[in-house]
């Protein structure tokens, strides 16, 4: 028998059943360790495999890490299918089961409030990328400025075309930037509105082939189920809205709650 | 033919959200009864070294097993086809 350590998945209710819960990581089973009313999900793991030096290095292999992310992912997303989850970051590891129990007692009063926070709710993910090309070719209509001076530089002598074509470059950079970060605003605005909660994140940096653009928006919304149909319409309209002119919308979900479960200050 | 490059760059992005969701999202527990390496809580450990290194390892991953599609579950697909 090897040396184990407890890996945590994430808390759930007490009364959460495990019987159809999906294998964990490295195909371990899944317990549930209870304490009171709130319950951890865990698998025992091999110490010296997850609790050794070698895990930093292991952490940047994604050969290594992705089938893993996905087992713990798998186990989190089950949980959230069910009933309310608060997940656990990859490698939250305890010692012991006591080391469980000690996690759940000395953080009840705040574990228990996250699990009404995001009981019935999913979260979302919205990305909005700016398409320069794109957006350049319709900026005229988004911008009196530029409508302006690409009517002033059409009609001008061939002399002064060249100075305002040079105004007009410099002035297309900063109002790229202006609109792309004003669709960003005013999606994130429309879209909170059928939130219970809603963050915003770094912005990716994408480098990758064939996903284009320049990311203005990169948020996290937390729904009521009944909440994901009407969030579903307006960002169907604002996709119909913004992407013909220069602008790419990405949409990921339903997901657990990822991004809704820090602890909050008080009664800690 | 034309299309397996994009739907790679799909597969390796969507698996690039998963990790940074579960690695670096959900509720972080501090405290002395995590199992610690070298005095750092092994909850954090790795995670900087990862996000140095993702976008050069998406690069060269070829893992085309099933993702959580970008539409998935019940959500109808938003995007009108995208040109190439």
């Amino acid at each position: 028998m090897t040396d184990q350590v407890q890996y945590v998945y994430a808390v759930v209710d007490a009364r959460s059943g495990v019987i159809d819960a999906p294998a964990g990581i490295e195909g371990a089973a899944v317990g549930l360790h209870a304490d009171g009313e709130i319950a951890a999900l865990v698998s025992g793991v091999d110490a010296s495999v997850y609790a050794g030096p070698e895990v930093e290095a292991r952490t940047a292999d994604l050969e290594w890490l992705g089938p893993r992310a996905r087992a713990h992912d798998a186990v989190v997303t089950w949980a959230s299918d069910r009933g309310a989850v608060v997940p656990l970051p990859m490698f939250s590891l305890f010692r012991d089961a006591a080391g469980v129990t000690a996690m759940l007692r000395e953080r009840r009063q705040s574990l228990e409030r996250m699990l009404e926070r995001v009981r019935g709710r999913q979260e979302y993910g919205v990305r909005l990328f700016r398409i320069d090309d794109a957006l350049t070719a319709h900026l005229a209509e988004v911008s009196p400025r530029i409508a302006e001076l690409e009517r002033a530089a059409a009609a001008a002598s061939p002399g002064q075309r060249y100075l305002l074509t040079r105004k007009l470059e410099s002035e297309r950079a900063e109002e790229l930037r202006r609109v792309g970060s004003d669709v960003a605003q005013r999606s994130f605005d429309a879209l909170t509105k059928h939130a219970a909660e809603a963050a915003l994140d770094a912005l990716p940096r994408r480098t990758l082939e064939g996903m284009a653009g320049t990311a203005v928006l990169n948020a996290s919304f937390l729904l009521e189920r009944d909440a994901a149909e009407p969030f579903r319409r307006e960002l169907t309209s604002l996709v119909e809205e913004h992407e013909p002119t220069g602008f790419r919308f990405e949409f990921t979900g339903p997901w657990p709650p990822y991004h809704f479960v820090q602890e909050t200050t008080d009664g800690e | 033919m034309a299309n397996e490059p994009h739907i790679d760059d799909t597969d390796r992005l969507m698996l690039s959200d998963l990790v940074n969701r579960v690695l670096d999202r959900g509720l972080v527990i501090s405290g002395s009864i995590i199992v610690s390496v070298a005095g750092v809580d092994l909850i954090r450990v790795g995670l900087n070294v990862f996000i140095a290194a993702i976008e050069t390892e998406l690069q060269k991953s070829a893992d085309r097993e099933r993702e959580r599609s970008l539409f998935h579950a019940n959500l109808p697909v938003l995007h009108p086809p995208r040109g190439r």
